[in-house]
Formats: C-alpha cells, sequence, structure tokens
C-alpha cells in the first residue's frame, strides 16, 4: 500500500458513494464508506493515509454537496488523528478493536456534524439526527469487517524483513 | 516558539482545526459561486459520476423488471385504463384550450399585461447523490449553459422539488424543500380560499402554519404553491399528514408528506423566469 494506491481507495469508494450506494440502502439509510475507509486506514497503517485523504476527501464531499466547506473535513481530520493517538494502547489484530472504534466514531461523526450544521444555521432535528445513527451504524460495521479483512494482508507484519512479502 | 516546536502533534491539530474553522466561516458568509477551484472539482467529478449513475440506473432497472414483473403487469393494466380516461379529458381540456386561447387573443387586443406563461424549462438527469443520511442533495446535468441561475426552482411530474443552491457549467446543485427553512406559500387545492406557509421542520417532512385559524383542513389535502413569492402558482407541494390546532398561539399548524420521493429522483425539470 502506498499513497497512489489508498488514493484509488478512496476515489473509487467516493465515486460509488455518490452514484450507485443508493440501490443498497435499508429503509433510506446508506453507509458511509468514506468515514469506515478513514476509520481503517488510520487504524491499520503507520503512514498518513487516514489524515490526509481523511481532509481531502471531506473537502470534495463538502465542495460536492455541502452548504459549509469544511464540515466533514474537520470531522475526519479529528477521527484519524484520535485514532493515530489511540492506536498505541489497542491491539491491531484483534478485530473487536477496531469494531468498537466505529461504534465510537459513528456517533461522534453523527454529534459534530449536527452541532456545526445547527451552528450554521440548519434546523436539523436532534431526535431525527438519533433515530438514524442505529441503522447506518449498523452497516458501517458490517462494512468495516469486511475492508479490515481486506486491507489486513496489505501490512508487513514484521516491519526488519520486508523481502518476506 | 520553543512550546510550538516542543508540541508538534498539538500544533498541527488545533492550527488544522483552526483554519478548517476559518474555511467553514468564510464560505459560510460568503457562498462561493463559481469560484475557479470549486467548480473545476464539482466538473471533473460530474464527468466521472454521469456514465456510474446512468450505468447504475440501467442496471437497476433491469433488475428491478426482472423481480418485479407480476407488479409491473398489473401496473400496465391500470395505466392503460387511466389512460382511457385521460384521453376523453384530454378531448375536453382541448376545447377549453381554445376558448382560452380566444380570450389570450383578445386580451391581446386589448394590450392586457399577462402573468402567466413567463417560464422557460430546462430538463436534466441527476448525476450525482449526496452519499450522506443527512440531506438529499443532488446534483443536475444541466447548469449555466443552460440558462440555469442561482435560486431556479426545480420540480419533477409528482411536484416541488426545492431551488439550485450553486450552478456552474453544465452541473447545478439542487437543495430540497425539506432541507431548508426557507418558507414556501401554499393553497389548499380542494378550497383557494385557505393559505398558508411551510417550510422544512428538520424532521425530513415539512411543517407550517395556515394563516386564517378556522379553516377546516382534513388529513390528506393536497397542498399546492400559492404564487406569491418566487415559487410559480400551481405546483404541487404535497399531502397533509397531520392537522393540530394550537389554542396558545391561535394558529393551526399543519405537517406535509413531500409529494416527491427525493431518495430516487433520476431526472427534474428546473424553471427558468424569460
Amino acid at each position: 500500500m502506498n499513497y497512489i494506491y489508498a488514493f484509488l481507495t478512496f476515489f473509487f469508494s467516493f465515486v460509488i458513494q455518490t452514484t450507485i450506494l443508493r440501490y443498497f440502502s435499508i429503509l433510506g439509510v446508506v453507509p458511509n464508506i468514506i468515514l469506515v475507509l478513514v476509520i481503517v486506514f488510520s487504524f491499520l497503517f503507520t503512514e498518513k493515509y487516514g489524515i490526509v485523504y481523511g481532509v481531502a476527501f471531506g473537502l470534495i464531499q463538502d465542495i460536492c454537496f455541502g452548504k459549509v466547506l469544511g464540515v466533514s473535513a474537520l470531522v475526519y481530520f479529528t477521527i484519524a488523528f484520535f485514532i493515530y493517538e489511540l492506536k498505541r494502547y489497542l491491539y491491531r489484530d484483534n478485530i473487536l478493536a477496531i469494531i468498537f472504534l466505529t461504534f465510537v466514531f459513528c456517533i461522534y461523526d453523527h454529534f459534530v456534524i449536527w452541532a456545526l450544521i445547527r451552528l450554521y444555521g440548519s434546523n436539523y432535528g436532534f431526535l431525527f439526527m438519533l433515530s438514524k445513527i442505529p441503522i447506518e451504524m449498523i452497516y458501517d460495521i458490517i462494512l468495516t469487517v469486511i475492508l479490515y479483512k481486506a486491507f489486513i494482508k496489505w501490512i508487513i507484519r514484521y516491519r526488519g524483513d520486508k523481502y518476506l512479502w | 516558539m520553543r512550546w510550538f516546536r516542543e508540541h508538534t502533534k498539538l500544533t498541527v491539530f488545533f492550527s488544522v482545526i483552526l483554519m478548517m474553522i476559518i474555511i467553514m466561516s468564510v464560505s459560510y458568509v460568503r457562498s462561493f459561486d463559481n469560484a475557479p477551484p470549486e467548480g473545476f472539482v464539482q466538473g471533473v467529478f460530474s464527468v466521472i459520476q454521469e456514465p456510474v449513475v446512468k450505468a447504475g440506473n440501467g442496471l437497476g432497472d433491469a433488475f428491478a423488471g426482472i423481480f418485479r414483473f407480476r407488479q409491473i403487469t398489473r401496473e400496465n393494466e391500470q395505466l392503460k385504463g387511466q389512460v382511457a380516461s385521460l384521453n376523453k379529458e384530454v378531448i375536453g381540456l382541448k376545447m377549453s384550450q381554445n376558448q382560452l386561447n380566444e380570450f389570450r387573443n383578445l386580451s391581446k387586443v386589448l394590450n392586457y399585461q399577462q402573468v402567466t406563461q413567463n417560464y422557460n424549462y430546462v430538463t436534466g438527469d441527476v448525476i450525482a447523490y449526496d452519499g450522506t443520511n443527512w440531506f438529499n442533495t443532488f446534483t443536475l446535468n444541466i447548469g449555466t449553459k443552460e440558462g440555469i441561475k442561482k435560486d431556479a426552482i426545480v420540480l419533477n411530474g409528482d411536484g416541488l422539488i426545492g431551488r439550485v443552491f450553486e450552478t456552474g457549467g453544465s452541473w447545478s446543485k439542487v437543495i430540497t424543500i425539506v432541507d431548508e427553512s426557507n418558507s414556501v406559500s401554499f393553497k389548499v387545492l380542494r378550497n383557494n380560499q385557505y393559505i398558508g406557509i411551510v417550510s422544512g421542520n428538520g424532521k425530513g417532512k415539512l411543517g407550517g402554519y395556515l394563516l386564517d385559524p378556522s379553516a377546516d383542513v382534513i388529513i390528506g389535502d393536497v397542498l399546492v404553491t400559492s404564487g406569491f413569492g418566487v415559487y410559480p402558482e400551481g405546483i404541487v407541494i404535497g399531502k397533509v399528514s397531520e392537522v393540530t390546532r394550537d389554542t396558545n398561539k391561535l394558529l393551526k399548524t399543519v405537517t406535509v408528506e413531500p409529494g416527491v420521493y427525493f431518495r430516487n429522483i433520476k431526472n427534474a425539470m428546473v424553471i427558468i423566469p424569460k
């Protein structure tokens, strides 16, 4: 995994997210692939893919759909940053650790975005926001497990003998 | 300065957050219409998104056709019946259209200022959906080249969708009425006397009130735009799903289910004033 592969992953996910993902919605709720990618990449890789592409694709998402620039970029940046800091207390091979992270940051994502869009003049209901969390969280956790299983193979387990891989 | 050098991580963290807050505030205060970087990013992505959406729609339709053929045959029978009855209506309306044209000619003779027929329509396909669950924003493949301006009204066959909030060369972003707190003035289709105001209530529906608290509006009443303000007259807004009478404020409030299912829009029409 290098920066180009990471970019392509984010790019295709973004295109899928904005085009055909709605065919896979449950009760009108779709998962947030970019959020899951930010969590998985920040958790698995020591390089800063999560932070760099979190901010970049957060900004692109805001440019393409948001009324206020930088809301998603700020959220993805803080999530990636927190995970880089939390990582040393969590065991990378344990899948429960990343499920826990998705659980926490899915709620965090909703609360912060809700607070920010309220601050910038929307009348989005708090209970309406809360009612959308459970389904999206389940969906995000399923996606996290799939992506975690897919990307854990990319990691060089012993950084000394890279010729092994 | 030394403190910053010793705490690089914290410095980076807070400077990025500060930068984001500045970007947010600036973009909130003045919206960047057609600003070069934003327009460029939007343009690039719309080129990529358009074919993917079209392919997805094609596949989706094909699968829907395979799995729901019974339902579609039944629908077909129903629609045939509807076509027959509508044809009869069309004939009747054509006759009154002829009368109307005569009246129009007369009004031209009398130099009477026309109020209606002041709009052009442009139809476009949806090329991208807001992938999140927050709003129902989407992008259309038509833009300033077709003459679309900011705040143009967007609708489809089911009713009012919303307005264009940003536009560029060949794309325009649409925000729906349920996502906004801007008001739309309505009248009840059953009785033109009853007028009122609705806006997005922040819960995925519309909420509003009637100007006359004694107006008898019932659940299921169809609301259409009244023609006051920016929206042209007679566009369906939705159906009343709840009526409550607030005795303290002496107001009759209504909750409205929009006529359009916003998650499933494939194309839309934009109104351009002449």
